[in-house]
């Protein structure tokens, strides 16, 4: 199993898992846009001062989007658009894109950027 | 985003204050270097930014490396000096938590993460979250950049 699969697959776990369960799991497309969005509220609202990033991603409100799968790769689209944050991880696992220039790594704007360029090359619309 | 008083116990005796909202943009270690561009931090996975050449450890040394890039370089104390600009690495067991930087009154400034910039005393957060002050670094006033 590659890391990508790992890293879902306790994203996953996570997410069937006994923390977060009062955030119900999505069904239709709305519940799922309603659940992604609560699930990004927890997260900003808990993940702490910290500066290491993947601290951050460790979350466990950032592992259940990451759990939701592919189909949640639009909605981190829409929020990176609306307000560039660490989504990067998750769209990676998600996609296995990297389309983030060297020189532009840890450069919050321009990472988004990169990833809203990718996502249009996609067809997808932020 | 209110900062959590609970994870900074000494924050409040010894003094804050809010001085900016919050910004995922960029976190202590950028705001230490004096830039609001980027997000430095050795993550071994490569998403965050870290100096070209410097090892990507979470390494106190690793991190005096980083910030010799922007004109630091190791001194003894925090003390005010007339003419220098001076940055406090924090550290737990598991390594360097945190830098602030210090304002020319003496007092030190903070990214807290991807929350709040915040004026505070350097001992104000020490704790569990960020451990305590390791390392001073300091450099001069006019080689310090500036956002």
């Amino acid at each position: 199993m590659s890391s990508k699969e790992l890293a879902l697959e306790k994203a996953r776990e996570l997410s069937n898992g006994k923390k977060l369960n009062q955030i119900a799991p999505a069904a239709s497309s709305q519940t799922r846009e309603q659940h992604f969005l609560a699930l990004v509220k927890v997260w900003k609202d808990e993940r702490g001062p910290y500066s290491s990033s993947a601290r951050l991603c460790a979350h466990p409100a950032y592992q259940q989007i990451i759990g939701m799968g592919p189909d949640v790769v639009p909605l981190l689209l829409r929020e990176l658009k609306r307000q560039p944050d660490h989504w990067f991880r998750a769209l990676h696992i998600l996609t296995g894109a990297d389309p983030v220039p060297p020189t532009s790594r840890g450069k919050i704007g321009e990472m988004a950027e990169a990833w809203l360029r990718w996502g249009v090359g996609q067809g997808y619309q932020a | 985003m209110a900062v959590n008083e609970a994870l900074f116990p000494d924050l409040t005796r010894t003094g804050y204050r809010v001085t900016s909202p919050s910004d995922a943009v960029y976190n202590c270690v950028a705001w230490a270097a004096g830039l609001t561009d980027s997000w430095w931090w050795p993550d071994p996975d490569g998403f965050d930014y870290w100096p070209t050449g410097i090892d990507r450890d979470r390494t106190v040394p690793a991190f005096t490396a980083a910030l010799s890039t922007v004109g630091y370089s190791p001194c003894g104390d925090g003390l005010l000096e007339t003419g220098w600009e001076k940055a406090a690495i924090y550290a737990t067991d598991e390594g360097p938590t945190h830098a602030a930087r210090q304002l020319p009154d003496g007092r030190w400034t903070s990214k807290l993460g991807p929350d709040e910039d915040i004026e505070h005393a350097l001992e104000g957060l020490c704790g569990a979250a960020y451990g305590v002050v390791v390392q001073f670094l300091r450099r001069a006033r006019a080689q310090a950049a500036r956002p």
